[in-house]
């Protein structure tokens, strides 16, 4: 879709300040920078040599120095500094830092946030700060037992051994992981590390560890498999109840088609066991269409479960 | 871009700065003598000074509007003062790397566009007016929770406009909803809308990605709701302590790991241990025994054992 000229005119007005404050970038650079493309930023640096003060003389022109591999403005006239933060910037910082907020262990960050949040409310004007307490976030994570010597060790990039309950193959394992940063999603938290027992990167929800202890001595292994695996499709039907999975999993939906009463939807994923124990935990009608394979041990967990109260 | 488009882009740029630049209002008159790009008849050039006059109104700039002399109010003036345009860095005081790295943080938090889009717009001023800025590394997680949604910046929209929406929601079956909003709140990853039905007269919450496209905006009505504290009654989760259960379950030995984490455990026999835990609700109890497979067996309240067997035998009768 071709943007508006308001969206150009926009993007023009803060690159003015920021490439006077900031000479040298190329302009591909820019471009990343600006969320852009370099034949676009190109065409708003060409647009921009052509604007200036009223009178437009070489002197009251916009003075740059532009190639493709060096931007700088040497005059920008009276477009030097930036136009004042919209309303919508002040939200989203400060929406950002009310998320990030119940996740500050450390009290000194926690007060940093809060103070940031503050000077950034009292950016907006009087009116429209009653329009900011409209929007709120909840961002609560389950803290866990290890949040700290986890953090403490990503940082430090050092190992860990650590206990782990892994719900997809239901076993309690002893491993050692190099974590490499750690994530909140869905209430919960996560770290991403290099897992020695697997060789992967893998992903550790921080309430299933339950024992942490740093490694320094740790080895990092240099050779990590990789950990693509086989992606398998299926297709099955569910009752309208389980929209939430569907909504919770949208990575892994393919395709969906939502009727009066059902869902059809075709999943793509690699990990078989974990959508056969979410599929088994999904309430109401739950159907597997295809492949074969997938349905029989579907049905074959099922029939365990009701063998238990025969 | 067109030429149009681009020569449009550029006029506006000039009508900015010319604005910025004069201490007094000019006139239209004068705008039109002055400022590079207008042309044609008397009629056109006017017809594009008002709508550029809104373009820069859009793009958050205030054109004040007076006249030099009192005397003489018939022809107004314009300009734009360089106190309301620039951002100064006095207005968000002293940034230090940690600042910044808390700022850059809560900037990446978004994944809906207008949000992730203002961020990114915010950061960028701020190095525009700052030296090189230079974060701290900090031991805090990145929360990307945030479930990518169509609907947020129109509903964004709706919200600050205070217009009634209605919609098709998409819950347990279809149905078509007229509402006032109140507010919006992001929970464990989806953005819930808070509104008024006015159906059902009561504030009911609705989970954006449900709202369907067909999202029409009532301008025109104003809301005259007032609202306050009581509406996070709303948004919290009904968890009713009446219909929580406490439950006995066998759990083999060596096996059902995430119950057990859960639960009061105490051995049985070389086969089974025994499990007490409480569930929320007898849906949470279910999911559970049903995650946990072979590997767990529901004792009781008996009630509760005989309906997850129906529970389960649902799903393999289809």
């Amino acid at each position: 879709m071709s943007e508006s000229s308001l969206d150009r005119t926009s993007r023009a007005l803060d690159l003015i300040p920021f490439v006077t404050n900031n000479p040298g970038f190329s302009i591909a650079e820019l471009a990343e920078r600006f969320d852009s493309t370099p034949s676009q930023i190109f065409k708003d640096l060409e647009m921009l040599f052509m604007c200036g003060l009223p009178g437009y003389s070489h002197l009251e022109l916009i003075d740059m120095e532009l190639s493709d591999d060096y931007v700088a403005i040497n005059n920008p006239q009276n477009l030097d500094l930036p136009r004042k933060f919209s309303f919508q910037e002040i939200a989203s910082l400060t929406l950002g830092l009310q998320a990030l907020l119940p996740i500050a262990q450390n009290p000194e960050i926690a007060k940093r946030i809060t103070d940031l949040m503050t000077r950034l409310i009292a950016m907006v004007a009087e009116g429209e700060r009653t329009q900011l307490e409209l929007f709120s976030v909840q961002s609560e994570v389950l803290k866990g037992e290890w949040d700290e010597v986890i953090a403490t060790a990503a940082l430090r990039k050092i190992a860990l051994s650590i206990d782990y309950l892994s719900a997809r193959t239901d076993s309690l394992t002893t491993r050692t992981i190099f974590p490499e940063f750690t994530y909140g999603s869905r209430g919960f938290l996560y770290t991403k590390a290099l897992c020695t027992l697997s060789g992967e990167m893998r992903h550790f929800r921080h309430d299933r560890i339950i024992r942490a202890q740093e490694m320094p001595d740790a080895i990092r292994p240099t050779q990590i498999q990789d950990s693509t695996e086989k992606v398998e499709t299926v297709r099955a039907i569910l009752s309208r109840r389980n929209l939430f999975f569907i909504e919770t999993h949208p990575t892994i939906v393919a395709s969906q088609v939502i009727t009066k009463d059902q869902i059809e939807v075709t999943f793509e994923l690699g990990d078989r066991e974990w959508l056969l124990r979410s599929l088994s935990s999904l309430p109401g009608r739950v159907e597997v269409v295809e492949p074969r394979a997938f349905r029989e041990a579907y049905h074959a967990r099922l029939d365990a479960i009701l063998a238990l109260y025969r | 871009m067109s030429t149009t488009g681009s020569q449009k882009s550029e006029r506006l740029i000039n009508l900015t700065m010319a604005l910025l630049a004069s201490r007094g209002f000019l006139s239209k008159t004068q705008i039109f003598e002055i400022v590079a790009g207008y042309s044609g008849s008397a009629e056109t050039k006017e017809r594009m000074f008002e709508r550029d006059k809104n373009d820069l109104r859009d793009l958050g700039l205030e054109i004040e509007v007076g006249t030099e002399d009192p005397l003489f109010e018939d022809e107004a003036g314009y300009r734009i003062k360089p106190s309301s345009y620039a951002f100064q860095p006095e207005e968000i005081g002293a940034l230090d790397p940690l600042d910044i790295s808390l700022l850059s943080l809560a900037a990446a938090h978004w994944q809906n566009t207008l949000f992730s889009r203002s961020g990114q717009s915010a950061l960028r001023k701020l190095e525009s007016v700052l030296p090189l800025l230079e974060t701290e590394s900090l031991s805090l997680p990145l929360i990307s929770q945030e479930v990518p949604e169509s609907r947020f910046e129109s509903i964004w929209s709706a919200i600050n406009s205070g217009g009634i929406i209605s919609f098709t929601y998409r819950a347990g079956k279809d149905s078509r909803r007229r509402v006032e909003p109140l507010r919006m709140t992001l929970s464990e990853g989806f953005w819930y809308l808070i509104a008024f039905d006015l159906e059902v007269k009561d504030v009911r919450r609705f989970k954006l990605i449900r709202i369907g496209e067909d999202l029409e905006i009532e301008s025109s009505l104003k809301k005259e709701r007032e609202f306050d504290g009581w509406i996070s009654d709303a948004i919290t989760e009904d968890i009713d302590p009446a219909h929580a259960i406490d439950a006995v379950i066998l759990l083999r030995v060596g096996r059902a790991h995430e119950l057990r984490h859960i639960s009061m455990i105490e051995a049985k026999d070389s086969d089974w241990d025994q499990a007490t835990t409480r569930f929320d609700s007898e849906d949470e109890l279910f999911e559970a025994l049903a995650s946990a497979g072979s590997s767990a067996i529901l004792i009781s309240p008996i009630e509760s054992r005989n309906k997850f067997v129906s529970w389960i035998g649902e799903k393999l009768n289809v």
